[in-house]
């Protein structure tokens, strides 16, 4: 796994490709995302299009990091999650823990609305 | 049929997890499955092997874990074994509301979720995961 941070829509973008699986670059992650949270930028999207598998560890991450920002007072959304992600969500009922957008625009505005 | 296979044996790091994950994906279109058994096989191995090495070998890089995939006519055998001390399969339930938001113990769950079949040799540290298939020659 690798992953990218970029601004945008007034939020902090974080995308996701190949395998999450937890490992080195998760670690990596999770301080990206404590950096964040230094910065009091707590309006964060992680984009999962280019992710191909993510197994449980891989949810795992997402899940302390969603936990962390939501501790900050922020939040955590996901845009674009294929399907078989989704499923995952959706097995693990934790569709209903995590908000889903169609778009990165998407996740970042409906922090204004909220 | 000819059997097609695949074998694998690796250190317990994670850049072995990695590589072996990534040989999978290699190695899985080459059997003409849906997408949803590829899935399921490249995932269910991932929950396997990083069982094997985390909590079998404990991230020893002197033990090992072994993968063998065997596609036969109507199914798919992959098993995994590690060196360590037996394996722990426990029946925790990541649903429950208290566990919902854990970061961990999930593997398992869905290894029982999404595999056809589970067998597990305790003793022997040896995980077998059996995926139906339609049969290639009908």
């Amino acid at each position: 796994m690798n992953f990218s941070v970029d601004e945008q829509y007034n939020a902090v973008i974080i995308t996701l490709k190949g395998n999450v699986m937890g490992g080195p670059n998760a670690v990596k992650f999770q301080e990206t995302i404590n950096s964040l949270k230094e910065d009091g930028k707590l309006n964060v999207v992680v984009n999962l299009a280019r992710v191909n598998i993510m197994n449980s560890s891989g949810l795992g991450m997402l899940i302390s990091a969603m936990t962390s920002i939501r501790n900050a007072g922020g939040d955590l959304r996901l845009s674009k999650p294929a399907s078989k992600i989704k499923s995952l969500l959706v097995i693990t009922k934790l569709i209903t823990v995590f908000e889903h957008f169609d778009s990165d625009q998407e996740a970042a505005e409906s922090f204004s609305a909220s | 049929m000819d059997q097609k296979r695949l074998e694998l044996n690796i250190a317990s790091t994670f850049d072995e997890l990695d590589l072996a994950v990534e040989q999978l994906q290699d190695f899985i279109p080459t059997l003409d499955l849906d997408d949803d058994l590829s899935y399921r096989v490249i995932l269910l191995a991932s929950e396997a092997l990083t069982n094997a090495i985390e909590h079998g070998n404990k991230w020893d890089e002197n033990k090992h874990a072994t993968l063998r995939l065997v596609m036969q006519e109507d199914r798919i055998e992959l098993t995994v074994t590690d060196q360590g001390e037996g394996i722990h399969w426990t029946q925790e339930d990541p649903l429950e509301e208290k566990k919902r938001l854990a970061d961990h113990g999930r593997g398992q769950f869905f290894m029982r979720k999404m595999a056809d079949e589970v067998y597990i040799d305790e003793e022997n540290c040896r995980l077998d995961l059996v995926f139906h298939c339609i049969p290639q020659n009908l």
